[in-house]
């Protein structure tokens, strides 16, 4: 029998760069994206991530997203924010080995040419403090055309250094 | 077409102190999902969780831990811990036949050079729906083989299935 979660783009960073991009989204199908061992190239950065329509990255001021930050050390806490040029991690990476972001999205009505794009996340890091942390909540992208795929980059022109970065369709 | 989610191994055990699943993280993968049903516990008690390396289930004060508790009937409470021997209260189980589930996320287990993350989402029946939402991190640069769970006191029956996310 055929498996349902189906790759679709996959991309495992070798040397420093400035984005990822995965792109494939074409059915009206959940997706799915993971990120595993992402590291960024200058201490205390977050990722950022955006949607893409034909393949390019949209930095228009039209993110709105809100998570609870889950803190191994500090008292848990609130973020969220309207208007956005980017869906913000706020994880505060470092530059140590192990001091990496690990994620799970799922996106949802990204083919709609008629709704927003919305999406899922649960990430674990540990940051620059060498403490671990997470979010969970979601995000959307408040433009009614369908999107293609995902855009990640690293905060303040930050490079991404390493992390494999993988789209799946959740073939119905 | 084959699908990307592959089944790796699974466990089973019945009114036990613990129950591992050994071996099942290997450089096949590098993202597991671990879900664990028909969770109940002899008593009321938390369930924790600890990573197996080679020489064993990892005991020492290297977890982290952050979880959020989603009560029904009161205010969320928190769970958060630094060095300490386990990712305690990932779930939870109410001493009854009415049960417990829990879906976990397993990032880089099998690479020596990094730490071994968790995220995990559960809900058990404590006479009132409590709902699990948390990560974990043990930090130690190592490979990590397999998964422990076991509860905080008295015996625990449960059923896990691990699968791993292929990448190609």
């Amino acid at each position: 029998m055929a498996g349902s979660i189906i790759q679709v783009a996959t991309t495992t960073l070798t040397s420093a760069t400035s984005n990822v991009t995965l792109t494939g989204i074409d059915t009206n199908d959940a997706y799915m994206v993971t990120g595993v061992g992402v590291g960024v190239e200058t201490n205390i950065r977050e990722v950022n991530m955006r949607v893409t329509k034909s393949g390019s990255a949209q930095s228009d001021s039209e993110y709105d997203y809100a998570y609870k930050g889950l803190v191994s050390n500090a008292v848990f806490y609130n973020v969220s924010a309207v208007n956005q040029a980017f869906i913000r991690w706020d994880s505060d990476l470092g530059t140590g080995t192990s001091e990496l972001s690990n994620f799970i999205i799922y996106l949802y009505n990204f083919n709609s040419s008629s709704e927003y794009s919305f999406g899922t996340l649960e990430e674990v890091n540990v940051n620059h403090d060498e403490k671990a942390s997470g979010k969970a909540g979601g995000f959307t992208h408040t433009v009614a055309s369908a999107s293609d795929g995902v855009n990640f980059q690293g905060e303040s022109s930050s490079n991404l250094l390493t992390g494999t970065f993988t789209l799946y369709k959740i073939q119905s | 077409m084959a699908g990307s989610l592959e089944f790796v191994k699974s466990a089973s055990g019945s009114t036990v102190s613990s129950l591992s699943v050994t071996d099942c993280f290997s450089a096949d993968y590098d993202i597991y999902q671990v879900t664990i049903t028909t969770l109940q516990t002899s008593t009321a008690a938390n369930i924790d969780v600890r990573f197996i390396d080679t020489g064993g289930v990892v005991s020492t004060s290297t977890y982290d831990e952050a979880i959020l508790i989603l009560f029904s009937n009161t205010s969320f409470s928190e769970i958060r811990s630094t060095g300490v021997t386990s990712i305690g209260g990932v779930s939870y189980g109410g001493g009854d036949t009415y049960g417990a589930s829990i879906n976990m996320m397993v990032f880089n287990p099998n690479d020596s050079s990094s730490y071994t993350f968790l995220t995990d989402q559960s809900n058990a029946w404590t006479g009132v729906l409590q709902g699990y939402k948390g990560i974990g991190v043990e930090k130690t640069a190592q490979t990590i083989t397999g998964i422990n769970f076991f509860p905080s006191s008295g015996t625990i029956t449960m059923e896990i299935e691990v699968y791993g996310f292929k990448v190609v």
